[in-house]
């Protein structure tokens, strides 16, 4: 009877001890899974996405781009200049970044003369993006603004929408 | 079950709870950690920094952009408005400038609206340049023509976000603001200045004629201002180069300044902003003559306009001036340091080739003449030595900038004077250079304003046009112009003269001036004659058109303004009867051109005629006129009035004057030369003749081409082995009108004359019209016939001397004072004891509460001398009485009279017991006058008017005696209520004022202040003698308070002082039309003071009219045209 007990214990133990191992080694998986660091490009998108929207948009106007794709050398609006910005923009992002870019014109008509309130106007006719309104919903998103007075003085807030494809 | 076996079995337990309590511990652990890590995740990026950035380099792009359109927009130089009128461009590229930065502050701001930021901007007065900064230009043609450094002046933003700085070797377009960010979320105090700029200079010119290319080095250098960043990419088109080519024939599209193609420019990189243009063959005609002018010369006047790839444009000049000296040659040699040589104002013309005229003629220089640049004409600036070429420069401010067709013969219609285009081909440059007593040489600069921010001077000779007729309100003289003869005589009716000299104080309004009988008028060209009746009328046939007048007036108002000169010309082949029964035209006789040009500010006017004969013409009467003068008008009723012109001098070929009085009578008489077969007295004569009165008259200075051509014509149509040229001299009947007259073909009866057009092809001469300010006859008459015949009478003779003339006023002089008053006191101190002696009364000296002192007297009862008077006077050993016709005395008087009986009043005294007292008297209650009562040793013979006058009121009384006659006058001047008397009997010596109380037991009191006595002049009034109507006098205290104001309206002022008849260190300021102070070294009086007579004399002396002609006519001629010198000026600081 007694053995018999004995054996019990021992077998118990057993069950404990791997029950008890069972759950540290649950804990060390969590312990692990939860300080390991979350995965880079989720954890960087947000700000760097935001600035490289800046970034982007910066260098597009130092070097002229809204007043060389959107414009002639007259002053005048190119035809069909969206295509030709589509083309800059994917040109100069890298191919898994979604895009979408909107410009505004703050100068109605063209002309600044006898204004006497300011609004904003797209003056995209069509979307300058790469992607689909679903697209970017599932997307990491970000987005910045700036404005750029063009050759003939008009001022134009550019805004940009950056994502990164999955 | 045991219990205690069953705790021995708990150790398994144990295990699994600590087990269980570590994985507690590392999920907790692990958890924090990951929270930790992944916190960050859930914020969202706040982009503030960015966002600063990019609008902070958006406003450095928009100032870029403004200056860009800004220097674009200006180059235009002018922009036409809507309503179609030109505009200063730079005004314009201001206002855009201005209102596309505040657009983009407020768009920046609504762009970034809901981020919290607070966007300002500031406009800034930043140095562009510093003070004194040198920059060395060098031109060379094989060896060194220049190699110095030029000094420029700061250069700043003053607050006005953009500044231009062009049109010198070192030329800037500047913009600058700051801007300042204050985010509520972020970044706050974020501050930032921009300047943008183009900073481009010329440093070396060189020509290399081997080459048949000139080289320009320039250095070109952007932002930022202390560190310049050269300019690395310009190209060949970025550049206009403008260079002088000599070898240029002008017409149209041609011009001297020609822009080089790009494909003849070559440009080089030198490094560090620094280029070469290389300009190849840059002469039009190489083979010219003129080409190696330009090789030695003119290659060294290179405009250059650079537009850099930001759109920035920046013009430079390799020059900054030109200084010309001249020297004039007609005047000083002959009246060397007269002080009265004040009007040798010349009118001249500069041309873009740097050609100088003076009287449509060009003038001589030994020198090469630099060329005139092309900026905008409102850069244009002159300035002159004023007192010879040692002397300060000032700014000329009497020029304007014409616009002229490509030869320049005529003048431009449309924008004749320029406000804010380029100097061009056809654009003279006419300045205004007076050379006063003692100066031969001036120097002028020819300067071009480097601050884009000139403007142009003001207009101020006005121009009106009404009915057919021009007139022009100059400074020295008003002109009338008949401008449509058709028009004009449908309001205003005239026969022969074509324009009428006024003086400058004739009526302003168009409608006054054509009643005016002060003018003298110009008769031009005219010929043949017609008879009716008995009379001869001359000339038949008169050259006519319309003339125009610019600058035009464009709004249809009839007013315009030019700056420094008019001018009306015509071109036609009309010539018109003066026949009024027989109106009509010629059209196939003669084809004449002719200008006047009418200055602003001088003396005279300058004519121009040019007239050729389309056939041989027959003159049936023969007669031809070129030119003359008419004192008086037909339509005038005869009468001997100031404004007849009573003398006429002329200068003969010997050079002796010739004086002589024109008629007295209505009627006509010739006086000189021949006519109608009769040659009576002399016609010869010379450069010029005047006809004046006493202060006005007018001239006509002959050129030697004038005298040349009445020569020719006199000596090709002889009548007899008579020359028939001449100056006629005559008073015509009607209006008894004076005439003088220079005749190429006398008047002749039934005696044709057949105009050779051959012989005589051409009547071309220029003449001038000269203002005169009048003179006297003043050496005595004579009789001689042949010199100036007197029609059988003693009143129109010749006389051997002309007198000063009555002349009226002009620039600033001096005020003197005739003080009339001999007694004044305004009781500031007491007079008792002192100036005044003081009878019986009690007399005592008391203030005011404003401290104004004056004279007090209680009498009780009759005194016992005097009459009973209480008398306190000013005696004559110290207030002696001078000469004089009549005595004024005035004081101020205020009573308090208690009984019947009283009297109060001022005295004029021989002794005690002779005296005239000039009294109120309270006689009774019904009683009371005003009277003029003798006391000679008792009172006697009192005249009186009845008149009550209230206690305790200050009032005026006033007394007058007219020392010859006796007759007196007692006014009390506040009310105007006077009663005169007559008497001789006392010998009036001393003044004073007293008071008398009849009656014992009752008593009185008065004060008396602001005594005054004084001969022959009213103290109620102040009068300023010699002002020209419109000039205001102002007299003010010692405050500076204005007390009295007038305006003249005639050339003397009397102004009402009877408010404050005495001011002690008073001030009176003279004032002209232009709100100039006349008297600026005679302004401050010790007293002004009741019947003070003032007298403004002018600092100019104006001689009498045949000293003038004298003095002046050798101007027009060409023999004395100045001549000069010229001098480049690289740096207008050098």
């Amino acid at each position: 009877m007694s053995a018999v007990l004995i054996n019990r214990r021992g077998q118990m133990r057993t069950v404990e001890a791997l029950i008890a191992s069972g759950i540290m080694a649950v804990a060390m998986w969590s312990m692990i899974s939860l300080t390991r660091y979350p995965e880079p490009y989720v954890g960087k998108m947000r700000k760097e996405l935001v600035r490289e929207c800046y970034d982007y948009l910066i260098s597009m106007a130092e070097e002229e781009v809204f007043d060389k794709v959107i414009f002639y050398d007259n002053g005048t609006i190119r035809g069909n200049w969206e295509g030709l910005m589509k083309n800059v923009l994917n040109a100069l992002l890298p191919p898994n970044i979604l895009y979408n870019m909107t410009v505004l014109n703050m100068t109605q008509g063209g002309e600044i003369f006898y204004r006497e309130a300011i609004y904003e106007k797209t003056l995209n006719k069509e979307a300058l993006t790469n992607a689909s309104p679903e697209d970017f919903r599932l997307a990491e998103m970000s987005s910045a603004e700036i404005t750029y007075t063009t050759r003939n003085r008009w001022v134009l807030k550019i805004h940009l929408d950056l994502a990164v494809r999955w | 079950m045991n219990p205690i076996s069953f705790s021995a079995d708990e150790h398994g337990q144990i295990i699994l709870i600590m087990a269980i309590t570590l994985v507690a511990v590392i999920l907790t652990v692990s958890t924090m950690i990951y929270i930790t890590a992944t916190q960050h995740l859930f914020f969202n990026y706040n982009p503030t920094r960015e966002i600063i950035l990019t609008i902070d380099s958006d406003f450095e792009r928009v100032l870029t952009r403004i200056l860009a359109n800004a220097t674009q927009l200006y180059n235009f130089t002018s922009i036409k408005t809507e309503e179609g009128y030109e505009r200063n461009a730079m005004e314009v590229a201001r206002e855009v400038a201005n209102l596309t930065f505040s657009y983009w502050v407020l768009s920046t701001q609504a762009a970034h609206a809901g981020k919290g930021l607070s966007i300002e901007t500031d406009f800034i007065d930043e140095t562009v340049q510093e003070q004194g900064k040198k920059i060395r230009l060098k031109i060379e043609d094989g060896g060194t023509i220049f190699n110095d450094e030029l000094t420029y002046q700061e250069r700043k933003l003053e607050q006005k976000l953009f500044k231009l700085w062009w049109y010198r070797p070192n030329s800037i377009s500047a913009i600058g603001a700051d801007l300042s960010i204050d985010s509520t979320i972020g970044v706050i105090g974020w501050k930032s200045r921009h300047i943008v700029f183009l900073n481009f200079t010329i440093t070396a010119i060189r020509s290399v004629r081997s080459d048949d290319a000139v080289y320009v080095d320039v250095s070109v250098f952007m932002e930022p201002v202390d560190h310049p960043k050269p300019v690395n990419d310009l190209r060949a088109e970025n550049f206009e180069v403008y260079v002088f080519d000599p070898t240029v024939t002008l017409g149209p599209g041609k011009f001297w300044w020609k822009r080089m193609p790009v494909d003849r420019l070559e440009l080089t990189y030198n490094g560090g902003g620094n280029y070469t243009v290389k300009i190849n063959s840059p002469l039009e005609n190489p083979g010219s003559s003129n080409a190696e002018d330009f090789w030695d010369f003119y290659f060294s006047f290179i405009l250059i306009r650079v537009k850099d790839n930001r759109g920035i444009l920046v013009e430079a000049y390799s020059y900054s001036g030109v200084e010309y000296t001249i020297t004039e040659r007609a005047v000083e040699n002959y009246y060397p340091n007269n002080p009265y040589k004040t009007r040798e104002t010349y009118i001249f013309e500069l041309l873009p080739n740097g050609t100088l005229s003076w009287n449509f003629r060009n003038l001589e220089t030994s020198n090469p003449r630099p060329p005139v640049p092309l900026p905008p004409v409102k850069q244009i600036r002159l300035q002159a030595t004023t007192n010879g070429p040692g002397s300060e420069f000032r700014e000329i401010t009497l020029y304007q900038v014409e616009r002229w067709d490509d030869r320049y013969l005529w003048p431009c219609e449309e924008k004749f004077i320029e406000g804010y285009a380029r100097i061009r081909n056809g654009s003279k440059i006419v300045f205004q250079l007076n050379y006063p007593p003692g100066v031969r040489e001036q120097k002028v600069r020819l300067i071009w304003f480097d601050d884009c921010d000139a403007e142009m001077p003001h207009r101020d000779f006005r121009l009106e046009y009404r009915e057919g007729i021009q007139v022009a309100f100059t400074k020295h003289y008003t002109l009338m112009l008949v401008v449509d003869r058709e028009l004009a005589n449908q309001y205003y009716h005239h026969i022969d003269w074509t324009m009428s000299l006024l003086h400058k104080d004739a009526p302003r309004d168009i409608g006054a001036l054509t009643t005016y009988l002060g003018g003298i008028d110009y008769i031009l060209l005219g010929y043949d004659a017609y008879r009716s009746g008995n009379t001869y009328f001359i000339p038949y046939k008169i050259p006519e058109d319309d003339w125009t007048v610019l600058p035009k007036d464009d709004d249809g108002d009839g007013v315009v303004y030019a700056i420094v000169r008019a001018v009306a010309f015509r071109k036609t082949n009309r010539v018109v009867s003066s026949m009024e029964n027989a109106p009509g035209e010629f059209r196939d006789e003669l084809y004449h051109e002719a200008m006047i040009q009418i200055p602003y500010d001088a003396s005279y006017f300058l004519y121009y005629i040019n007239a050729s004969w389309f056939k041989d013409v027959d003159i049936q009467y023969s007669y031809l006129v070129f030119g003359g003068i008419i004192g008086g008008r037909i339509e005038d009723p005869y009468q001997q009035v100031v404004e007849k012109y009573k003398w006429g001098s002329l200068l003969t070929p010997n050079g002796i004057v010739v004086n002589g009085t024109f008629n007295n009578l209505e009627g006509y008489i010739p006086h000189r030369g021949y006519v109608l077969g009769t040659q009576i007295g002399d016609g010869s004569y010379s450069h010029w003749f005047a006809l004046y009165n006493e202060s006005f008259g007018a001239a006509i200075f002959a050129s030697e081409q004038m005298i040349q051509t009445l020569d020719k014509y006199g000596k090709t149509y002889k009548k007899g082995g008579r020359e028939t040229d001449q100056v006629f001299v005559w008073t015509r009947g009607s209006g008894a009108s004076r005439f003088m007259e220079y005749d190429a073909i006398t008047v002749e009866v039934n005696t044709p004359t057949k105009i050779n057009r051959y012989q005589t092809p051409k009547i071309e001469f220029k003449a001038a019209g000269f203002l005169l300010e009048g003179g006297v006859q003043e050496g005595d008459k004579f009789n001689n016939d042949g010199m100036w015949n007197d029609g059988g009478g003693d009143f129109a003779r010749p006389f051997t001397r002309v007198g000063d003339p009555q002349a009226t006023v002009s620039g600033p002089g001096e005020l003197r004072l005739e003080k009339r008053a001999f007694i004044w006191d305004d009781f500031s101190i007491n007079p008792i004891g002192s100036s005044m002696t003081v009878t019986s009364g009690t007399w005592r000296w008391e203030q005011d509460a404003a401290g104004n002192g004056y004279l007090r007297v209680d009498a009780n009862g009759p005194s016992d001398g005097w009459g009973g008077m209480c008398v306190a006077y000013y005696p004559s050993g110290t207030y002696p009485m001078p000469s004089g016709r009549t005595i004024y005395v005035l004081v101020k008087e205020r009573h308090s009279i208690t009984a019947n009986g009283q009297h109060v009043g001022l005295l004029m005294i021989e002794n005690q017991n002779r005296f005239y007292s000039f009294e109120y008297y309270h006689a009774g209650t019904n009683t009371q006058r005003i009277r003029i009562i003798r006391y000679f040793n008792n009172w006697q013979n009192p005249s009186s008017v009845s008149l009550s006058l209230s206690d305790n009121v200050w009032r005026t009384f006033m007394g007058s005696r007219t020392v010859n006659n006796g007759l007196m006058n007692f006014r009390v001047a506040e009310l105007g209520i006077s009663v005169s008397a007559t008497n001789t009997q006392i010998n009036v010596g001393q003044f004073g004022v007293g008071v008398r109380v009849e009656n014992s037991g009752t008593s009185m009191t008065a004060m008396f202040d602001d005594f005054i006595a004084c001969v022959d002049s009213d103290p109620r009034y102040v009068t300023i003698n010699d002002v020209n109507p419109g000039w205001r006098i102002e007299i003010k205290d010692q405050n500076g308070n204005t007390v009295f104001s007038s305006v003249a309206t005639g050339r003397k002022v009397v102004i009402d002082v009877l408010s404050r008849p005495i001011i002690r260190n008073g001030r009176i300021e003279v004032y002209d039309y232009a709100g100039n102070l006349m008297n600026p070294g005679t302004t401050d009086f010790d007293a002004i003071v009741g019947g003070d007579i003032y007298r403004f004399r002018s600092s100019k002396t104006f001689l009498n009219a045949v000293d003038q002609c004298m003095m002046y006519y050798r101007m027009f001629l060409d023999s004395y045209a100045p001549v000069y010198e010229i001098r480049i000026l690289y740096s207008p600081l050098s």
